[in-house]
């Protein structure tokens, strides 16, 4: 079934750096009524001002009564797409991995999604909304430098699946799985120079696939080598058409 | 030889622990309930009682994560650690309240990833030692109406995945468990109600095919012949899969089952 961005109610998560500050552009560009969830301050944001912001932490227990208020206030009564985008990493040795670290990621990637989606599940149910989880193309492979955020994001799809049987004539369930971005999510989890990194796909196009894929409702979308090396070349021939 | 088992009070855990002391090995384990340890007790151990060490440990509970480290280094290193403790939450997705939910999570994922980490970080594991996790069929197979408890065992089946890789030059051992429905109390708790009985796995005998494949180091195992025919089909067709796990469990829920630490209460369907 078609969808459509324009005049949606949305509501996306980690909206404030790398993918996420894209899709939000994208989206509001396109003409959605969109909420944007991050943690940081409105005034450390480059949001535009026509879109609404809340600052939560998502490792926090509170953070789904305040997402739910806060849409609740805006006077939303149903939901067209939730999009869980926030998301953090570690890389590095397995046991240096500090305990706090292990749990922030395990419950921004994981517990927030399912927190959050079970708290707003009336409004998404209300037009047959479209859930859309963030995951990544390194989920289900063995990863050892970043084991923690490996294992959230096989979760995630896991959870993709079985909420997607649940849910057949309610929700849509979608699952998109960006692969190598050059954002700052790699230098926040601690890898300062990412190899490959000529290869890795900008936010921006995978922003636009997202909005694109939204509106087709594909069930999932992984974001292979091939797609980078297809990116990679669209990139380099625009360039020699300059 | 000595061996970490937790969630050993009962199910799965006690089968195991019952098997490595008939083998005459020591096991140190640890349970939420277990009924001789009163909750006032100064230290975590009781004296020992024959080969088996009782620690009581709420594994939800990640700030006594610490203390409950030095009480188990405080023994000597091990020749295998077993993480077995779960939680269940069965129903539909919406029906079961956030905070079951996240107290899952918390039990069944972050937890044992905690205690690996600072067990592997403390050196309580001895080199050729071998590291279980308990994860479900869930995994190769998709389990509607069980959603986090499926989730958090996708999640720990791949982090053994890249621990195995991470712990190859240490020589330690890592296996990961796929068990199919067991006789167990919990599994009736949180089964479909036309479940037979006799058609699950006593686990006594996945306990015994546990220890066998431990032996044989396999990196990945699923007891019972049923079992590993129903992952092979779920890895060729998960769609079809996903469907019959839809008929034959998702659809025959009777009511949500869960634990809620915040509602402080346990609902089973007897009370
Ligand atoms: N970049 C890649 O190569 C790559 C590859 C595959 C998948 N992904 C996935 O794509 C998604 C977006 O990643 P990205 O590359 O755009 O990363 P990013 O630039 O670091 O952006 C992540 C977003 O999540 C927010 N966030 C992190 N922790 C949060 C918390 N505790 N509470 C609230 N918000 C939080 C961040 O806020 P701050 O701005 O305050 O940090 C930021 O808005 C993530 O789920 C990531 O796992 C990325």
């Amino acid at each position: 079934m078609k969808k459509y961005i324009e005049n949606a109610n949305i509501c996306l998560t980690g909206g404030t750096d790398g993918i996420g500050l894209c899709l939000a552009r994208e989206l509001s560009t396109k003409g959605a009524n969109l909420l944007v969830i991050g943690r940081r301050p409105r005034t450390e944001t480059q949001l535009p001002d026509n879109i609404a912001y809340h600052a939560i932490d998502l490792s926090t227990d509170t953070c789904t009564a305040e997402i739910a208020q806060k849409i609740s206030n805006m006077g939303w009564r149903h939901l067209d797409f939730l999009i869980h985008n926030a998301g953090l990493g570690y890389v590095g040795a397995l046991d240096q991995q500090t305990d706090q670290s292990i749990k922030d990621i395990l419950n921004v990637n994981l517990t927030a999604p399912l927190i959050i989606t079970n708290a707003l599940f009336p409004l998404l149910q209300k037009k047959h909304g479209t859930l859309c989880l963030i995951g990544s193309t390194a989920k289900g492979r063995s990863t050892p430098d970043f084991a923690v955020y490996t294992a959230s994001k096989t979760a995630l799809s896991d959870m993709a699946r079985n909420l997607r049987t649940e849910w057949r004539e309610k929700i849509d369930v979608q699952e998109i799985n960006p692969g190598p971005t050059k954002t700052s999510f790699h230098a926040k989890s601690g890898l300062k120079n990412p190899p490959m990194a000529f290869l890795f796909m900008k936010p921006q196009e995978v922003a636009q696939e997202i909005g694109h894929l939204l509106e087709t409702g594909k069930k999932e979308k992984n974001f292979t080598v091939f797609s980078l090396l297809y990116f990679a070349m669209k990139r380099f021939l625009k360039k020699g058409q300059k | 030889m000595s061996v970490i088992i937790t969630g050993a009070a009962s199910g799965l855990g006690a089968a195991l622990t019952n098997e490595f002391l008939e083998k005459q090995q020591k096991v140190i384990g640890l349970d939420r309930f277990w009924p001789e340890v009163s909750e006032e007790s100064e230290s975590l151990t009781k004296p020992e009682q024959g080969n088996l060490i009782k620690i009581a440990a709420d594994l939800a509970n990640h700030e006594t994560f610490p203390a409950l480290i030095e009480t188990l280094t405080n023994h000597e290193p091990v020749e295998a650690l077993i993480h077995n403790a779960a939680i269940s939450a069965t129903g539909p997705f919406e029906a079961i309240p956030a905070s079951s939910h996240q107290q899952l999570i918390d039990v069944n994922f972050t937890a044992p990833l905690l205690l690996t980490k600072r067990l592997i970080a403390t050196g309580a594991l001895k080199k050729g030692s071998s590291i279980v996790f308990i994860a479900s069929l869930s995994v190769h197979v998709g389990y509607p109406g069980a959603l986090s408890y499926a989730a958090s065992k996708a999640g720990l089946a791949n982090y053994a995945k890249s621990l195995r890789k991470a712990l190859k030059k240490d020589g330690i051992h890592v296996m990961t468990v796929y068990p199919g429905p067991m006789k167990t109390a919990q599994a009736s708790r949180h089964a479909p109600n036309d479940a037979k009985e006799e058609s699950r796995m006593p686990p006594q005998n996945a306990a015994q095919a546990i220890l066998t494949a431990m032996k044989k180091k396999k990196s990945s195992f699923i007891p019972g012949t049923t079992n590993k025919v129903f992952a092979l089909a779920g890895k060729a067709a998960p769609s079809l899969l996903d469907k019959a796990m839809r008929k034959i469990i998702y659809d025959k829920l009777e009511k949500p089952v869960y634990e809620n630490k915040i509602e402080n209460e346990n609902k089973t369907p007897n009370q």
